[in-house]
């Protein structure tokens, strides 16, 4: 789920980081600028990965910063379409179950890609898959499978304007990439239901479940 | 800013797990260069984050990284390699090498849901035996591979998945 992207930058290094080596105060220059956002039909940039290249510092024109252009690889979050990748529920709502990544909470799963006889309880926020001997519990905090099946981009530039029916801008911007999720087919899911002795597993479980929730 | 390469390469989880464990060294100095700083704002969170992902139990992936701490290149090159355990025996194209790597499939259900049309392109022994490669890979310890043995220039594994040569292709098209 994680892929290497090349990218030219130039970069600027103030002359407070003078004493570091260069290629330190580079990484950390990329590792500032990078990290933790999002680019654009690239993905989630996590790290820097390598430095390819870098050029002689230059100093330009009224501040003393250094501008190096260089060249990297960055390490960066673009899952495939039709990948399979491990998460934790989060939280459900009508819609469908958002999934938690740690380093992201943009995995949505829209109820419609869900077990076929999947209803949702509002008394417990949960949703249940209703299979011919039992209900089995979509519940929070539990490691699921999932597939892949659609990303989603909202380019964040300020210079965009997004005008509601009434001609009014709109401000609030949707996250920048999203990534839709399935969990219909056998195998995926919580991870307690396909257990080594499955069916014998699902039954128990069902069993205990239903225990709790009479409770 | 200029995107040269959009996708320069894949990279498992494994690879980047432990590269996040090195850059987390770098900084906080528990590596023993010297080079502790402090972290910048996105890196601290990612780094975080990432690892706590990565080494999640529910997540099979620690076991490997246990087996293969120093050099992860023994489980994609080489003869100790995955790769070269189920190359010659059964086609597998990228993608599925690669979520083999990342998910561990213990299970027949898991391995069905990673491999296209497994039912139609393998056997039941077959899967099985598959499964039990990857158990037995995996599970290799590191120390016990020579050293050097996956910068070992292998002969190469012919991809039958391309498909016949052009001459005969054209040819198909003309009949239908």
């Amino acid at each position: 789920m994680f892929i290497l992207t090349t990218i030219q930058d130039l970069i600027q290094i103030a002359p407070q980081e003078f004493d570091k080596p260069s290629a330190q105060a580079l990484k950390d220059a990329i590792n500032e600028k990078y990290a933790n956002k999002v680019i654009q039909n690239i993905g989630l940039c996590i790290c820097l990965w390598d430095l390819l290249e870098a050029s002689d510092g230059l100093i330009g024109h009224g501040t003393g910063k250094v501008n190096v252009n260089a060249e990297f690889r960055l390490a960066v979050f673009r899952p495939f379409r039709g990948e399979i990748i491990y998460g934790i529920i989060k939280s459900s709502t009508e819609e469908g179950i958002i999934i938690d990544l740690d380093f992201t909470c943009e995995v949505f799963v829209p109820y419609q890609l869900l077990q076929p006889n999947s209803t949702f309880s509002r008394a417990e926020d949960v949703w249940i898959w209703n299979t011919d001997d039992s209900e089995l519990f979509y519940d929070n905090r539990e490691p699921v499978l999932l597939r892949i099946e659609q990303e989603e981009w909202t380019d964040q530039k300020p210079t965009i304007v997004q005008k509601d029916e009434n001609g009014e801008v709109i401000e609030d911007r949707d996250t920048a990439y999203r990534i839709i999720g399935s969990m219909h087919q056998n195998g995926l899911g919580p991870q307690l239901w396909w257990g080594e002795a499955a069916v014998e597993e699902e039954a128990e479980e069902a069993a205990e479940e239903m225990d709790d929730a009479e409770e | 800013m200029h995107i040269k390469t959009p996708q320069s390469g894949l990279l498992s989880n494994h690879e980047l797990l432990l590269h996040l464990r090195q850059e987390d060294a770098e900084y906080t100095g528990t590596d023993g260069t010297g080079r502790a700083r402090l972290k910048p704002s996105g890196l601290d969170h990612t780094l975080k984050d990432g690892i706590y992902y990565l080494e999640r139990e529910d997540y099979n992936l620690h076991t490997v990284a246990a087996t293969h701490p120093d050099r992860p290149m023994t489980l994609y090159k080489g003869p100790n390699s995955l790769f070269r355990a189920l190359a010659p025996k059964y086609r597998l194209n990228k993608a599925e090498y690669l979520q083999i790597y990342n998910l561990r499939p213990v299970t027949y259900l898991q391995l069905q849901l990673i491999i296209e049309e497994a039912d139609i392109r393998f056997s039941e022994t077959q899967l099985d035996d598959m499964l039990a490669i990857v158990q037995s890979v995996f599970d290799e310890e590191e120390a016990a591979i020579p050293a050097g043995v996956e910068d070992v220039d292998m002969e190469k594994i012919p991809n039958k998945l391309l498909g016949a040569s052009r001459k005969r292709r054209r040819a198909v098209k003309k009949k239908t």
